[in-house]
């Protein structure tokens, strides 16, 4: 269960609005940059979630103008003294959260509110959705420190989002895409106005919090495991029982029952 | 000399035989013309060309019985023109909360073998949408190899809306590659209805043409892709269809390299290279 009640040393946890909970990185002074410390809370955030029923949707953003500045590189210094095996530790810890968040079973809006470099670049493609204001902007950072883009998932998720070559442009060049840009391509949904952003995310929220819980799960299960699965029948089969398992559950029967008494539905989730 | 189809009872049959047999078909209508481009149109323009029991049932006899016929091109429309097709009729889903577990798995996979049906045509398949595609309606759309959309259309993912999910008729992998994995989350998670301009813009839709316009428009296109070679066009949606399937690239090309080589047998094509040759390209 989530426990809005906890104090996080990076995160920021609210409930904005009945059955979503919105998570804020909050380094604001550091530009968000990631930490050791923050990949364990989002882990752990992202574990909570997945316990909690009672959420629906889940809100990642960032506090102060970044959303997230990637790895801080005043921890980066010490990455160099570490061994090889040791750097394998801590890049596992960190994939580890990201997948974490990936794994959330209810839909991840992130919010970009600015800049999301390398990781934090990472961290917003890990979402199932990415709405962004008119200060969003985007790079694969990690070139320019003699890292390479293969990091955190983004060689794997970013092809699929924009294309095998606007993604080698990104990834070779470390150049920023600014939000327009961003939109064209693929990796925002949206811009939003300059001071709306939470506003329309939140609207955004609530429209899928309108839907079945049941739907919505089995939606996001079968959209990651066929972008995983290259054959068409396979797909197809999965498909097939997800939407047979949801015959069985009572939010399909109440659905229809509204609609012939013209009246919205009340999903239980059972 | 014979030809295939006094030999071949399996894969060939002539096109007016196998439509003469497909027009007994309830909710489905076929419609020829020039160019061996055939028109089926989901035919229950009272209902907004919902979908029934029936329909799966049919869609996937029919595109069975297409699997056979020599056609260059096969266009989905919605008759009327009023709305593509708007998924399952909400009226007859009362009969899905009384099947039993292996009798809607029964029909899933009916209705799941219609889209593998349309996939495996050997030639175009060209969706012309006027008005809403919704549900099954986008499954149906999504099927097809190119989507041409007038301003009237428009595409959703109703699903999650009835309790049921985007996994659905083979939507939840099409979409993704289509439109890719940011885009096609948003949509079936809220199940908004994207409007014809927008459909274009996120490649939904790959032509936008004015008003009432849509199934001229996609036969005048299935009537430039006749002009091509018959062997051509087969070769290239089979490479199509295969290779997005497949995993590895350096099989992909395999299959590439072999359709290539095997083309280059065939008279027409030497014929045709021979007479371009010495003109510019």
């Amino acid at each position: 269960m989530i426990d809005f009640e906890k104090r996080y040393e990076t995160l920021l946890l609210e409930a904005p609005a009945d059955g979503v909970v919105q998570v804020t990185l909050n380094r604001p002074d550091r530009l968000n940059a990631m930490t050791v410390t923050m990949f364990d809370e989002l882990e752990s955030v992202a574990r909570a979630v997945g316990d909690d029923r009672d959420i629906r949707v889940v809100i990642l953003t960032g506090a102060g103008k970044a959303f997230c500045a990637g790895y801080d590189l005043d921890e980066a210094e010490e990455l160099a003294s570490l061994s090889a095996l040791g750097m394998l530790d801590r890049q596992e810890r960190a994939a580890r959260a990201l997948s974490a968040v990936r794994a959330v079973p209810v839909p991840v809006i992130a919010a970009v509110n600015g800049p999301a470099a390398g990781g934090g670049m990472s961290l917003a493609l890990m979402a199932d959705i990415r709405l962004g204001s008119p200060k969003a902007k985007f790079n694969a950072a990690f070139v320019r420190i003699g890292l390479s883009a293969g990091d955190l998932g983004a060689s794997w998720l970013l092809p699929r989002l924009i294309g095998p070559s606007a993604a080698a442009e990104m990834g070779f060049t470390g150049r920023i895409v600014e939000a327009d840009e961003a939109e064209r391509l693929g990796l925002l949904n949206r811009v939003t106005g300059p001071d709306d952003l939470l506003d329309q995310t939140l609207a955004m929220a609530g429209q899928i919090r309108a839907n079945s819980p049941g739907g919505i799960r089995i939606s996001k299960r079968a959209l990651q495991a066929n972008m995983e699965v290259a054959s068409f029948a396979a797909a197809l089969e999965l498909e097939n029982r997800g939407q047979a398992l949801l015959t069985r559950c009572d939010d399909m029967t109440e659905a229809l029952q509204a609609f012939k008494a013209k009246r919205s539905p009340n999903f239980s989730g059972r | 000399m014979t030809t295939t189809s006094q030999w071949n009872r399996v894969s060939r049959r002539p096109l007016a035989c196998v439509l003469d047999e497909l027009r007994t078909a309830h909710t489905l209508t076929f419609d020829e013309h020039a160019h061996g481009i055939v028109v089926l149109s989901v035919n229950r323009p009272h209902r907004a060309n919902s979908q029934t029991v029936e329909m799966f049932g049919e869609i996937a006899w029919a595109t069975a019985m297409l699997r056979n016929a020599p056609l260059r091109a096969l266009i989905i429309t919605g008759a009327g023109g009023k709305a593509f097709c708007t998924g399952f009729d909400l009226d007859e889903v009362d009969v899905l909360t009384r099947l039993s577990v292996s009798e809607f798995t029964d029909l899933v996979e009916t209705a799941a073998s219609g889209s593998t049906g349309l996939r495996a045509l050997p030639y175009p398949v060209i969706a012309a949408v006027s008005g809403p595609a919704a549900g099954g309606g986008l499954s149906l759309a999504l099927a097809a190899d190119i989507r041409i959309a007038d301003h009237t259309a428009s595409f959703s993912a109703g699903f999650v809306r009835v309790g049921l999910s985007i996994g659905e008729l083979g939507t939840s992998w099409n979409l993704i590659r289509l439109i890719g994995p940011g885009r096609a989350a948003e949509l079936a998670f809220t199940g908004r209805t994207v409007r014809a301009v927008e459909a274009r813009r996120i490649g939904l839709a790959d032509q936008l043409t004015e008003t009432g316009s849509a199934l001229d428009a996609a036969i005048e296109l299935a009537e430039s892709i006749a002009e091509n070679s018959e062997d051509s066009a087969r070769s290239t949606k089979n490479a199509l269809v295969r290779n997005v399937e497949n995993n590895s690239f350096r099989s992909a090309l395999e299959v590439d390299v072999r359709g290539q080589t095997l083309a280059m047998q065939v008279p027409t094509t030497r014929s045709a290279l021979a007479s371009r040759q010495g003109q510019t390209p």
